[in-house]
C-alpha cells in the first residue's frame, strides 16, 4: 500500500490516516522456555500489534525449525519471520548432510551468526529450544544484538520485565513437565496482565524425546490473580 | 586543553535521580513500607545507603523515588505542613493554599467550600490555620473554640492518611511539568487503620499495596502473583523485603540495603536489612 505525499512527516500523529497504516506491525510480546530432565516447555502469548491495533490475536510464534527444534520469536515479526525461514532452510540442509538430526546449539548459532552480522538492520530477540540426543533440553537465548547464552530458564519481549521478579523467585532446578507447564502458564499469564502488548491466548510446547506436544490455553481457562 | 584529556565525568552534569524501588504494603492493623538505597547520578552511585523512606507525621511515612531533589522537597514541604498537628498551637501569616479552611456557619466568615461533609470525608480537611489572609486571632481562636467531634478539624489529633496523600497530591498535580518524583504515601489512622496511597503525577488512589521506581517494574508479575490479603505483619514483612530483595537483583538503579519501616497502631518501627542478610533467590 502506498499513501500520498501528504501524509505528514513531523508529527506521526494524523487524524486522516488511521495509527496502524503508519506503524510497523512488531510482537511485542511475552515468550518463555524452560529445560526439565528429558526436554523443553517453550510458551509464548499470541498477540502482534501495529501500534495499538492489535493485526493478528490469535499469532503463532512458537516456530518450528527442524522436528524437534522450536524458536519463540519477539521484535520485529517481519524481521523474525525472515530470519526463521532462513535458518529453517540452512539447518535443513545441515541435517541431510550430517544425515542425523541436528544439535540444539547449532540452531542456535545460525540465529546468533544472522542476528549479529546484520544487528544494526534487524530488530529481533529469539529464544531457541529443543531436544537433541546428544544433551537433551536445551534452552538458547539470542536477544537484540545478536549474542547467545545457554540457560535453563528464559524470558524475552516486551512483557518478560514485568516478570523477572516472579521467575527468580518461582524457578527451581529439576522441574517435572508438568510444574514447568504450570510455571511457564502462569508467568506469561501474570506478564499478559502487565503489558499493553501482550495477550491473547497462551500458546504452549513441549519437545522431547517423543515429539511435540502443543497447547493452546484460551483467555478464560488462564489461572487467575486477582488483587481485588 | 585539559579538558580533552581528561573528560569531565559524565556523574558530575547528570542530576541525581532515586532511580529505585519502592513498596507499600496494608496488612490488618497497619502498613508495612520498603525501599532500597541506591542514588544514582548517572551511572555512579553518589549514595549506597539513603533511606528513602521519609517520615511525614508519627505515623505516616512517604517513599521517595524518581529525581531525589524533587521528592525530597514534596516530602519536606507536606512534613511541614503536618507539623500544626502537633500538639501545641502555631500562627502562620503565610501558608501554602493546598490547606483548606473549614469554619461553621455561626462564625460568621466567609466560606469557600460547599459540602463540608464531602470533603471530610475525602481527606481534604486538615486543620483551621487560614492562610494568604490577615484574619486577627479572635477568629481563629474561635474556630478552635467549636470544633464538633464529626468533623476533622482536629488540631491535637494526628492527622489522617489521606490528608498526608491529599497534600502529595496537590503538589505533584499542580507542579507536574516541572516535577519529576513518584511518592508512595502510607500511613496508620484510627479511622480507617493502614492505608497506602499512590499519587503517581498528580492521582491519587488507595491501594492494599503499591510499588513504584524503576525496578518495579521487573516485580510487577510477582507481586501480582504472591500479594493475598489479610497476611500477618510478620508475612508482610517477608513479601517486602522479598519484593525487594528480587527488584533489586534485576535493576541496574536499585540495590544496598533495604530499609523496612513497620507503622500500627503503636507507632513506627525502621529497620534495615543488610546485603548479605537478604534472601537468596535462584541465581546461575
Amino acid at each position: 500500500m502506498s499513501f500520498p505525499a501528504s501524509v505528514s512527516t513531523l508529527n506521526n500523529y494524523n487524524d486522516l490516516y488511521p495509527d496502524w497504516t503508519q506503524r510497523e506491525v512488531s510482537t511485542g510480546t511475552t515468550i518463555m522456555a524452560v529445560e526439565f530432565d528429558g526436554g523443553v516447555v517453550m510458551g509464548a502469548d499470541s498477540r502482534t500489534t501495529t501500534g495499538a491495533y492489535i493485526a493478528n490475536r490469535v499469532t503463532d510464534k512458537l516456530t518450528p525449525i527442524h522436528e524437534r527444534i522450536f524458536c519463540c520469536r519477539s521484535g520485529s515479526a517481519a524481521d523474525t519471520q525472515a530470519i526463521a525461514d532462513a535458518v529453517t532452510y540452512q539447518l535443513g540442509f545441515h541435517s541431510i548432510e550430517l544425515d542425523e538430526a541436528p544439535l540444539v546449539q547449532t540452531a542456535a548459532s545460525l540465529f546468533r551468526d544472522m542476528c549479529y552480522r546484520y544487528r544494526e538492520e534487524l530488530m529481533a530477540g529469539i529464544i531457541v529450544a529443543g531436544w537433541d540426543p546428544r544433551r537433551g533440553g536445551q534452552v538458547y537465548t539470542v536477544p537484540v544484538g545478536g549474542m547467545m547464552t545457554r540457560q535453563p530458564v528464559s524470558v524475552g519481549g516486551s512483557g518478560s520485565s514485568y516478570i523477572y521478579g516472579y521467575v527468580d523467585s518461582n524457578y527451581r532446578p529439576a522441574m517435572s513437565k508438568e510444574e514447568c507447564l504450570k510455571f511457564t502458564a502462569e508467568a506469561l499469564t501474570l506478564a499478559m496482565e502487565r503489558d499493553g502488548s501482550s495477550g491473547g491466548v497462551v500458546r504452549l510446547a513441549v519437545i522431547s524425546e517423543q515429539g511435540v506436544e502443543r497447547q493452546v490455553i484460551l483467555g478464560n481457562q488462564l489461572p487467575k490473580f486477582s488483587t481485588v | 586543553m585539559s579538558e580533552e584529556l581528561f573528560p569531565e565525568p559524565e556523574w558530575l552534569s547528570e542530576e541525581v535521580k532515586t532511580g529505585t524501588t519502592i513498596i507499600a504494603v496494608t496488612f490488618d492493623g497497619g502498613v508495612v513500607l520498603g525501599s532500597d538505597s541506591r542514588v544514582s547520578a548517572g551511572e555512579a552511585v553518589v549514595n549506597r545507603v539513603m533511606n528513602k523512606l521519609s517520615p511525614l507525621h508519627d505515623k505516616i511515612y512517604c517513599a521517595l523515588s524518581g529525581s531525589a531533589a524533587d521528592a525530597q522537597t514534596i516530602a519536606e514541604i507536606v512534613n511541614y505542613q503536618l507539623d500544626v498537628h502537633r500538639p501545641r498551637t502555631q500562627y502562620h501569616r503565610t501558608f501554602n493554599k493546598d490547606v483548606i479552611l473549614l469554619t461553621s456557619p455561626d462564625d460568621n466568615v466567609v466560606v469557600k467550600q460547599k459540602k463540608k461533609q464531602h470533603l471530610h470525608e475525602i481527606g481534604h480537611i486538615l486543620n483551621a490555620f487560614e492562610f494568604d489572609k490577615a484574619w486577627d486571632r479572635t477568629v481563629l481562636r474561635k474556630i478552635k473554640e467549636k470544633v464538633p467531634h464529626d468533623l476533622s478539624i482536629e488540631v491535637e489529633d494526628d492527622p489522617l492518611v489521606c490528608s498526608a496523600a491529599t497534600l502529595v497530591k496537590n503538589i505533584s498535580y499542580k507542579y507536574k511539568e516541572e516535577l519529576s518524583a513518584h511518592l508512595i504515601v502510607a500511613g496508620w489512622d484510627k479511622k480507617k487503620g493502614g492505608q497506602v496511597y499512590a499519587t503517581l503525577s498528580g492521582l491519587l488512589t488507595s491501594q492494599p499495596f503499591a510499588i513504584g521506581g524503576s525496578g518495579s517494574f521487573y516485580i510487577n508479575g510477582f507481586v501480582d502473583a504472591e500479594y493475598r490479603k489479610n497476611m500477618t505483619k510478620r508475612e508482610c514483612q517477608e513479601f517486602v523485603v522479598n519484593a525487594l530483595t528480587l527488584a533489586m537483583g534485576r535493576d541496574g538503579s536499585s540495590g544496598g540495603v533495604a530499609y523496612v519501616v513497620t507503622i500500627d497502631k503503636d507507632g513506627a518501627e525502621e529497620k534495615c536489612v543488610l546485603g548479605n542478610e537478604l534472601p537468596k533467590f535462584f541465581d546461575q
